[in-house]
Parts: C-alpha cells; sequence; structure tokens
C-alpha cells in the first residue's frame, strides 16, 4: 500500500501521527520517494541531452564542398579545355591564313563547355536553396 | 469583533475564494480560443474563434437550465436511488434528504440562484462548475475546428458539456456519488471525469465527423497541416495553464465551519500541495513531451497539460518526486499515442484524445497503483485499482465515446454534422461570415492541406448600422 495510513481517524489525525502532518504517498517509507527523486533527476539529465541530440539533420557540409568543388574542378578544366582548342584553332588558322570570322565562330563553339563549367559552380548553390526549402516547407512533417 | 462578522467572514472568504478561483477559470477559455485560433488555417481563424467564444453561451445557459441540477440530482442513481427532482417526497431523510436540499437550491427557479442574502455559496458554486462545463466542452471544439457546422457543434457541447460530463461529475466527483460510496474512487483533479469524459467524447465525433479534406494522401498516409499561427497556439497554452491552477483550487472544498482544507471526498489536503504538485507536473510534463516527440513544438507545448492531467486524480495525494514520474511518462507517452491515432486514419486537429482522453485515462487509473489503499469515510472502500477501473470505464466508454459516437453518428445521417466540401475548402471564414480574418494579406495555402477547387460564392453581406 502507498498510503501511509489505514483508518480515517489516522489520516484526519496525521499531524499527531509517525508522519509529522504529512500525508502523500511512501511518507511513511521514505527510501521510496528518495529513489523516485534520483529517477526524477536522472530524467532531467536525459532531457538535457535530449535537446543536444534531437536537432534537424542539416546536410552534411563536407558533401556539398566536394560537390562544389566538383564541379569548379570541372568548370576550370572545361574553360582550359576550351582555351587549348582555341589556341590549337588559332595555330592551325594563322598556319591557313583563315578569315577571322572563321575563328570567332571556332571560340563561339567552344563557349558552352565553359558555360557549363561556370553554370556547375552556381548548381550546388540553387540545390542547397531548394533543399532549405524544402526542409522549411516539411517543418514539422517527419516527425509525425 | 462579534461573532456574527466573524461568521459571516468565514461565509465571505468562501464565497470569495470561488469567486477568483472561477474568474481566473476564464483564462483557460481566453487560452482556448487563442490555442485553437491558432492552431487552425488562416482561411478558418475566425470560424474557429468564434465557435470557441459561442461555447461560453450554449453552455452557459444549458447548465443554468438543466446542468446544475443534473449535478445534484443524479449521484445516487442508479446503485443508491433514484434521480432526485420535484418529483422526489420533500419529507425524504437520510441521504436522500440531504441529497434534496441540494437539489432544490439547484432548479433554474430557485431562490437560492438569484441575489439571495440567506445564501451566498450556492450562487458561487454553480459559477465554478459552469466554468468546469465550458472547459469541458472546449476540449471538443478543438478536435473538430474546421470542417463541423456551428449548429453540430453547439448540440454535442449542450450533451457533453451539460450533461454527460455533469452526469460523471455526480457519480465520480460528489461526496453523494456510488463512484466514491461504493467503489471508493479517488479523481481529485478530475482525471477521468472531466478529460476522460471529454477526451473519448471527441474521439467519437470525430470517426464520424472525418477528416479534413487534404489530410490523408490517397495512400492513407497522414499530412501535416500546419498551425497557421503556433505562436499563438503556444501563448494560448500558456494561459490555459494559468487556469488550470485556478481550475486544481476550486476542486478545493473550503466552507464555512471547516478546520481544514479537504478534497470533495471529505479527505484532508492542502492548497499548497496543489501549487507545488500542479507546477512540477508543468515542468516534468514539458519535458516529457519534448523527448517523446523528438522537439515538435505542437506537442512539446502540450505536454504540460498532458503532465497535468497525468497526475490530476492524485494531485491531493503524491509526493512530489511521484508527481515527476508520473507527468513525465503521460507526457513521454501522449505523442505516440497522437500519432496511433492519426495512423489509424483519424484527423484530431490539436490532439484532444491524446492529451485530454489517454492522460485522463492514465491519471485515474494510476490512482489505484501509485495512491492505493487511502481511506476515505466510514463505510466507504479504500482506494484501489478496482474502484478506479470501474469509474474510469463508465466515464471513458459509456459517458464519453458512446454519447459523442452516438450522438454525431444521427447528425450525420440528418446531413446536420459536417459543412460541404466547397465550404470547407473556401474557408469557413468565408462560407460562414464572408470574411477573412486577415484581409490585408495575401493568404498562402499551398502546401499545407490546400486542395485546388472553384471557390463558393460569397454570402450576402449584412447592412452595417
Amino acid at each position: 500500500m502507498t498510503s501511509p495510513f489505514s483508518t480515517l481517524e489516522e489520516f484526519n489525525a496525521a499531524i499527531d501521527g509517525p508522519t509529522g502532518g504529512a500525508i502523500y504517498t511512501f511518507a511513511h517509507t521514505p527510501a521510496i520517494n528518495a529513489i523516485a527523486l534520483v529517477a526524477s533527476v536522472g530524467i532531467f539529465v536525459w532531457f538535457i541531452v535530449a535537446t543536444y541530440a534531437s536537432n534537424h539533420e542539416l546536410p552534411a557540409v563536407d558533401k556539398s564542398i566536394s560537390r562544389l568543388s566538383s564541379f569548379i574542378v570541372i568548370g576550370l578544366l572545361s574553360l582550359v579545355a576550351a582555351d587549348q582548342l582555341q589556341q590549337t584553332h588559332q595555330n592551325r588558322q594563322s598556319a591557313q591564313a583563315a578569315p577571322k570570322t572563321r575563328l570567332a565562330r571556332s571560340s563561339r563553339r567552344a563557349a558552352p563547355l565553359a558555360l557549363l563549367g561556370m553554370a556547375g559552380i552556381g548548381l550546388p548553390r540553387r540545390s542547397k536553396s531548394q533543399r532549405r526549402k524544402r526542409l522549411y516547407q516539411n517543418f514539422g512533417t517527419h516527425k509525425r | 469583533m462579534s461573532p456574527e462578522s466573524q461568521e459571516f467572514l468565514a461565509t465571505f472568504v468562501s464565497e470569495s475564494y470561488y469567486y477568483w478561483a472561477s474568474v481566473f477559470m476564464i483564462l483557460i477559455h481566453v487560452g482556448f480560443l487563442a490555442y485553437e485560433g491558432g492552431a487552425s488555417r488562416a482561411k478558418n481563424v475566425l470560424a474557429t474563434m468564434v465557435k470557441n467564444l459561442l461555447t461560453l453561451s450554449v453552455v452557459g445557459l444549458t447548465f443554468f437550465f438543466f446542468g446544475w441540477w443534473v449535478y445534484n440530482a443524479f449521484p445516487l442513481f442508479p446503485l443508491n436511488g433514484g434521480i432526485v427532482g420535484p418529483w422526489t417526497d420533500p419529507a425524504s431523510e437520510g441521504v436522500v434528504g440531504e441529497v434534496l436540499g441540494l437539489v432544490q437550491a439547484s432548479y433554474p427557479w430557485s431562490s437560492a440562484m438569484g441575489p439571495n442574502i440567506a445564501d451566498n455559496l450556492t450562487g458561487v458554486f454553480w459559477f465554478a462548475f459552469a466554468l468546469f462545463s465550458m472547459t469541458t466542452a472546449s476540449i471538443l471544439s478543438g478536435a473538430v475546428i474546421e470542417r463541423i457546422k456551428v449548429g453540430a457543434y453547439a448540440i454535442l457541447a449542450v450533451v457533453l458539456g451539460s450533461f454527460t460530463w455533469v452526469v460523471a461529475a455526480a457519480w465520480g466527483w460528489s461526496p453523494y456519488g456510488w463512484f466514491f460510496t461504493n467503489f471508493g474512487y479517488h479523481d481529485f483533479g478530475c482525471s477521468a471525469v472531466l478529460h476522460g469524459v471529454s477526451g473519448f467524447f471527441a474521439l467519437g465525433v470525430l470517426i464520424n465527423l472525418g477528416p479534413r479534406i487534404g489530410k490523408f494522401k490517397p495512400d492513407g498516409k497522414p499530412n501535416t497541416i500546419l498551425p497557421h499561427n503556433l505562436p499563438l497556439t503556444m501563448v494560448g497554452l500558456m494561459l490555459i495553464f494559468v487556469g488550470f491552477y485556478a481550475f486544481l483550487a476550486a476542486c478545493v472544498i473550503f466552507v464555512p465551519g471547516q478546520a481544514v482544507e479537504i478534497t470533495i471526498y471529505g479527505t484532508p489536503m492542502t492548497l499548497a500541495s496543489v501549487g507545488v504538485n500542479t507546477t512540477l507536473a508543468l515542468c516534468a510534463g514539458i519535458v516529457g513531451s519534448y523527448i517523446g516527440s523528438k522537439a515538435d513544438p505542437f506537442f512539446t507545448i502540450s505536454g504540460g497539460l498532458a503532465g497535468i492531467i497525468s497526475v490530476g486524480a492524485g494531485l491531493d495525494l503524491y509526493s512530489p518526486p511521484m508527481i515527476i514520474l508520473i507527468a513525465f511518462i503521460g507526457a513521454y507517452t501522449m505523442p505516440f499515442v497522437g500519432r496511433a491515432v492519426e495512423k489509424a486514419g483519424i484527423d484530431d486537429a490539436v490532439g484532444a484524445f491524446a492529451v485530454h482522453g489517454y492522460c485522463g485515462l492514465l491519471g485515474a487509473m494510476t490512482v489505484g497503483i501509485m495512491a492505493s489503499g487511502y481511506p476515505q469515510g466510514d463505510g466507504i472502500p479504500l482506494t484501489g485499482f478496482v474502484g478506479q477501473l470501474i469509474g474510469t470505464f463508465v466515464c471513458t466508454i459509456i459517458l464519453g465515446f458512446i454519447p459523442g459516437y452516438g450522438v454525431s453518428f444521427v447528425l450525420k445521417k440528418l446531413g446536420l454534422l459536417r459543412v460541404t466540401r466547397e465550404e470547407e475548402i473556401a474557408g469557413l471564414d468565408f462560407a460562414e461570415f464572408g470574411l477573412e480574418g486577415y484581409p490585408e494579406y495575401p493568404i498562402l495555402p499551398d502546401q499545407n492541406g490546400h486542395t485546388p477547387e472553384p471557390a463558393i460564392a460569397a454570402p450576402k453581406a449584412t447592412p452595417q448600422m
């Protein structure tokens, strides 16, 4: 029994009884309340730990950086390749004394590759913002 | 000071105590108004708040018409006597005679209900009980927001707030109630008597009402319909907490002639313990639901209420460490119940069943284990598991779920329960009032339970004087 009293008379006269007026559960066996107190402190510590563990998982930073880096590298390689192509073309054209207009056209033909690389620099940023937008939209959804 | 003055002072203290406790209980309704208004979508905010406001009127009036009489007339029925009323022999003696005296003071035409210098207390007790009743009905109002007809809600609120919960109180929260006299039932803070009844009543209604459009995907998986104003919801719950302190204080009985504060069951207690235990339950409840829901803000704030309700039945008896453990367990498990209800295809917009129904049941049953063996009076059984089980079952199933399901089923069959699909999609503010809650701001319902459908025609505006 959790009650410290067995009769209503004892309950009503608790102030003169062994508990000195305490009428709460286990007042006659304080060890149980002491154990409950320790458990309560344990719960509080669990709560503090949980506050660090319950954040939303944001995309890992190293992954996005490596993706960004690869786009930058691809972009730079595209630029180098375009430059190389242009130089090769120029050398060939100067050797053949070709008209200037053809040079300009070949330069335009190499431009998409370079643009791909430049676009690659911007892509991760756009994808990140979309991801964040999705996070806001789904605020709370994945928790339920 | 003359003896007459001293006697009047005791009466005035008692009268003032219940008066101000009841005034502070109105904060529960301010809180529900903000909580439910914030929890609704922007297109339904006015309708939600007006519905909440109407709860005060429909329950307040019907509680005056018959609810107060039900509380005083039903305690003996059916195990220890009949329903006491004008048909009862005025010369009755014993328990029936005592109950008859209270019943005669509770009729709406009773002289005790009006200004009467011979009776300062009947009216103030009516005031406190009327606020209890409005609170009970408000619990239903949150669960059914954004799709119920106002009339249907008013009927259900009357049934719940002025009848079924009042019968539960007559049986389980009265010194003459048969839960108590025959089985030793103990429910100081009305865990099952109020919260259990209303939570299960809401569950019964929700089954017939159905989910909001857009709540569930075609494959049955739930969509989250976000509150349009979560900060307002949180402030609302904080106000409910304040009101709950007053509610629990009003559960303490102190009338002239007493030498100690007592519960409705006549057992000794202190108001100070209400302060300590309610505060600890609130704190442990928030912690429990924070962990249990993995920091979901909506569940976390509801956890404070879940904690208080989980310990409410034994708030006068539990030691503070026990309060922390019980409130934590109740609030920790509450989000799981809320999600289970959602998985079952039931759209409980504010988690009323999980917070009030489940925690109310848990709170009442916990007394049978964690506060067993307490004596409560001569010839009254000790507190125990069986007594709590009987009382809790009657409250939650007989007086909660079955009436909620039954009345809403009839309303559904009559086509009186739910607004039309077009009205629901257009928003109840527009459909009911021809207004928007935020007329100066664009409402962007995309991704929040929105279904693109043609809007309905606005009702004709009423000429304003």
